[in-house]
């Protein structure tokens, strides 16, 4: 069973998408800001993290670079999804590390859980 | 040396006199008629002098030469008079001429006239018979005839013609009565006419009385007179000294030249050497007595040659200031122009006046308007004739000033400049150095010179106006366009704020349509209980618009990207023809569900990959795949791939409704044309034409559609180059 932790601030869509992960089989942990990400991040050990752009006070990019710092945490494969669809940020979010840059919008959550369950195949794989 | 010598000067004086006024103005009546008078006296005082010299004829045919041109004198006078003072009658003079030939014929053909010459001790003596009483008679009525124009011409003139009149009048008159006393009352009371000669003296009145009108009031520009006898005395006394120095050497050396070839010779020399020495002492009196021997046609064929040779005004004023000082030989000069609009003056050139001086004569408008007027230069000398000539009172102290200021500021002549009659400006004369007064002849080269220079003036200021309007329009072009550059930087601000806002509201829309399109996928797919048949439908069609506003929400945030720059390529190399083969593999089922037949013609030997944008060019042709889907109800779409020269060629061809030529022109422009614009494409094509047009344009490829019109299909195009 796979473990992830969401990190989204809207509420309506952290339940839609912590329904889904759980249905399929998902161990989920929701954190509504990047504060409450590191938080859970102390004890939880997840194997991926969904990370939101837009968050109130410290937003994903912050996160990420704070998470590179940590070394424990910099292990964790982040994948991004956000609305926020910005070129500039895109090539932040990856230069930081980010495996992807997923549009919320264009996807239904059994796309986005389809497509988090290949990538951590094909993590397990190449391990 | 016996005193009747000076006969001879008198005569030549009246030689000169009267050529230098004929060579002044042939054509001039008066003139003419003057040098007439001027000769026959010159004439009648030779005569006189060889009756008391007899030379070659005796006494009694020099006597009757003399009373020959006694009675021209009548003639040439009275023609004179006629000419001077402007009278029309021809009655009077054809009588003196007439009663003149009879006179003539008793003079030659009889003696009732001159009976005879005695020669006494003291010299000739005369003895005459009745005809000569009568001849007195006949002198009387034409005297009396001139002083009758006189009198009447006298009582219509005024100002300056006034006082010529009355000098040349009293001249001739005293020259008249003191002849008729010598000549005609003495030696028929007395029978004694041993003092004949003397009244050849008495030409000198008519003579000084003349030059004085002159000198004083400019009749006929005696200063040139007198310099023109100047040069024409010494050339002609130098010429004859030399000759009769070399005819002294020839005696001293006892002749070794005769006298028959040493004359001819001698006259040949002095021929010769006149001309340079008549140049030599023109420019001596030009030089040292400001004689101005401008030569009238001279100077106006110049200046006017040279005032169209440019059209600069400082440079055209310059001209005329340096003509006007050069050739009158003045102290001071200024022109003065009139502002266009209020009328006001400015100098335009000064030389020799004091800067407020200048201006002084035009600070009221009085000067204008009585130039303006009169529509004649107004000279300084003349200034109190006229105030004496003016009635009303107001005028009369005006000009009274005027003549103080002139007076002040040693200006001796104001010349208007004319454009129509109206006072365009004004040219104020200084004295001349030599102290002359202004002659008619300078008056009337003024006129001329002025008439030109204002005509030249008036094209330079037109000129200088027209260049002046376009370094304006010019300016204002600027100026224009500096603000069309502002206004289109603001508008480039606005328009970035436009897009920004998209960007923004559209990030906005996301997360609530993120929601709507989870939730209801989520419960289609049974997430939340098994779902009734019935309420699949419409949730489905839930599904279905969310996701279509999705779609244009995603076109927005890429045009918003695209105007605001932000969008980049990500170019990898790539095959065309296999981006081809995946977008045709995912729109296959779509077009076959509508019963549309689909073909890929694959190229037949592979096409040689591309830098391209993947993702960009493969949404391009998917998007042109699923137009083609969207508006072709039956038929067939046909999609190639060719490599043609340098590029390769995408073309999509369908049998579908087709565009008309409007729409053809506006299928890849974007929402710029407004709100109308935005609902044509949001319900029609949607903006993915004018995406793919924008994709297309970053990699500096073609895009375009050809249709034969509505009903014909159409074809759509894609090039882009290999490199």
């Amino acid at each position: 069973m796979y473990k992830i932790l969401i990190i989204e601030d809207e509420k309506l869509l952290s339940e839609m998408y912590e329904e889904k992960f759980s249905q399929s089989g998902f161990s989920v942990m929701v954190a509504h800001s990047a504060e409450e990400g590191f938080e859970s991040l102390k004890e939880y050990k997840p194997d991926l993290i969904l990370l939101d752009i837009l968050l109130p006070q410290e937003n994903g990019i912050q996160f990420l670079k704070r998470a590179k710092d940590v070394s424990e945490i910099s292990k964790i494969p982040v994948i991004v999804f956000s609305n926020y669809d910005d070129p500039e940020t895109k090539k932040k979010a990856s230069d930081l590390g980010a495996r992807d840059y997923l549009i919320k919008t264009n996807f239904t959550p059994s796309e986005i859980v389809g497509k988090i369950k290949d990538f951590l195949k094909r993590l397990d794989t190449s391990r | 040396m016996d005193i009747k010598y000076t006969i001879l000067i008198i005569a030549l004086l009246n030689f000169i006199i009267g050529f230098s006024v004929l060579s002044r103005n042939r054509k001039s009546g008066t003139n003419i008629s003057f040098a007439l008078v001027s000769f026959d006296l010159g004439l009648w005082a030779v005569s006189m002098f060889f009756y008391v010299k007899p030379f070659v004829f005796d006494s009694e045919a020099w006597i009757k030469i003399v009373y020959l041109f006694v009675i021209g004198l009548a003639v040439t006078w009275t023609y004179f008079f006629r000419n001077f003072l402007e009278v029309k009658d021809k009655i009077a003079p054809i009588l003196i001429s007439l009663a003149a030939l009879i006179f003539v014929f008793i003079l030659i053909g009889t003696d009732f006239w001159v009976k005879g010459v005695v020669v006494k001790s003291w010299g000739p003596e005369t003895i005459l018979g009745p005809a000569y009483a009568l001849f007195g008679i006949y002198i009387l009525f034409a005297m009396g005839w001139v002083t009758y124009i006189f009198i009447k011409r006298l009582s219509q003139s005024r100002g300056i013609q006034r006082m010529q009149f009355i000098y040349i009048f009293v001249g001739t008159i005293l020259y008249s009565i003191l002849a008729t006393i010598f000549d005609v009352v003495i030696p028929l009371s007395t029978g004694d006419s041993r003092f004949f000669w003397v009244s050849t003296y008495f030409s000198l009145f008519f003579v000084v009385a003349t030059a004085y009108a002159i000198i004083r009031y400019r009749l006929m520009d005696i200063r040139f007179v007198a310099g023109r006898t100047f040069v024409y005395l010494f050339s002609i006394i130098s010429i004859l000294g030399l000759m009769f120095f070399l005819m002294f050497l020839n005696n001293k050396l006892s002749s070794p030249i005769s006298i028959n070839i040493f004359v001819p010779i001698a006259t040949a020399i002095g021929i010769l050497l006149f001309q340079p020495i008549f140049q030599f002492f023109e420019q001596v009196a030009s030089k040292y007595f400001y004689y101005t021997f401008y030569s009238y046609q001279t100077v106006l064929t110049d200046l006017g040659r040279r005032l169209t040779q440019f059209l600069d005004l400082d440079r055209l004023s310059s001209l005329i200031v340096n003509t006007l000082t050069s050739t009158m030989k003045l102290d001071r000069t200024v022109i003065l122009l009139r502002e266009a609009g209020n009328g006001d003056y400015r100098i335009q050139k000064n030389v020799g006046f004091r800067e407020e001086n200048g201006i002084s004569l035009v600070k009221d408008s009085f000067l204008t308007a009585w130039l303006e007027k009169s529509q004649t230069p107004l000279v300084y000398e003349e200034l109190s004739l006229i105030i004496r000539d003016t009635f009303k009172k107001e005028e009369k102290e005006s000009l009274e000033k005027i003549r103080e200021n002139m007076k002040k500021i040693e200006a001796a002549l104001c010349l208007p400049l004319f454009i129509e009659n109206r006072i365009s400006g004004m040219i104020v004369l200084g004295s001349k150095i030599s102290g002359e007064p202004y002659s008619q002849q300078d008056i009337a080269l003024l006129n001329t010179l002025a008439n030109q220079s204002s005509v030249a003036l008036q094209n330079a200021r037109l000129y200088d106006q027209v260049h002046d309007l376009s370094e304006n329009l010019q300016e204002k072009v600027d100026t224009q366009t500096k603000e069309l550059k502002q206004a289109y930087e603001e508008l480039k601000v606005l328009d970035r704020a436009k897009s920004e806002f998209i960007s923004l509201a559209s990030h906005q829309l996301r997360t609530p349509l993120t929601a709507i399109r989870g939730y209801v996928s989520m419960i289609l797919e049974g997430s939340y209980g098994k779902l009734s048949k019935s309420a699949s439908k419409p949730l489905n069609n839930v599904l279905g618009s969310a996701e279509r506003l999705i779609r244009i929400v995603n076109d927005l945030l890429n045009i918003s990207k695209i105007e605001l720059g932000k969008m980049e390529l990500n170019k990898a190399l790539a095959r065309v023809d296999e981006l081809i083969t995946t977008c045709y593999e995912e729109m296959k089922p779509t077009a076959e569900k509508k019963g549309l037949e689909i073909i890929w013609q694959k190229p037949k030997s592979r096409l040689p990959e591309i830098e391209i944008d993947k993702l960009k060019i493969g949404q391009v042709i998917s998007n042109l795949i699923d137009n083609a889907i969207k508006y072709t109800q039956k038929g067939k779409i046909e999609i190639k791939a060719e490599k043609a020269d340098s590029v390769i060629l995408v073309s999509i061809k369908d049998t579908g409704e087709g565009l008309t030529k409007d729409e053809i022109r506006m299928v890849f422009e974007g929402f710029t044309r407004g709100a109308a614009g935005i609902a044509y494409w949001i319900e029609g094509a949607g903006l993915g034409l004018y995406i793919a047009k924008k994709y297309i344009d970053l990699h500096n490829g073609k895009i375009w559609v050809e249709s034969e019109g509505k009903g014909k299909g159409s074809a759509f195009y894609v090039e882009l180059a290999i490199k």
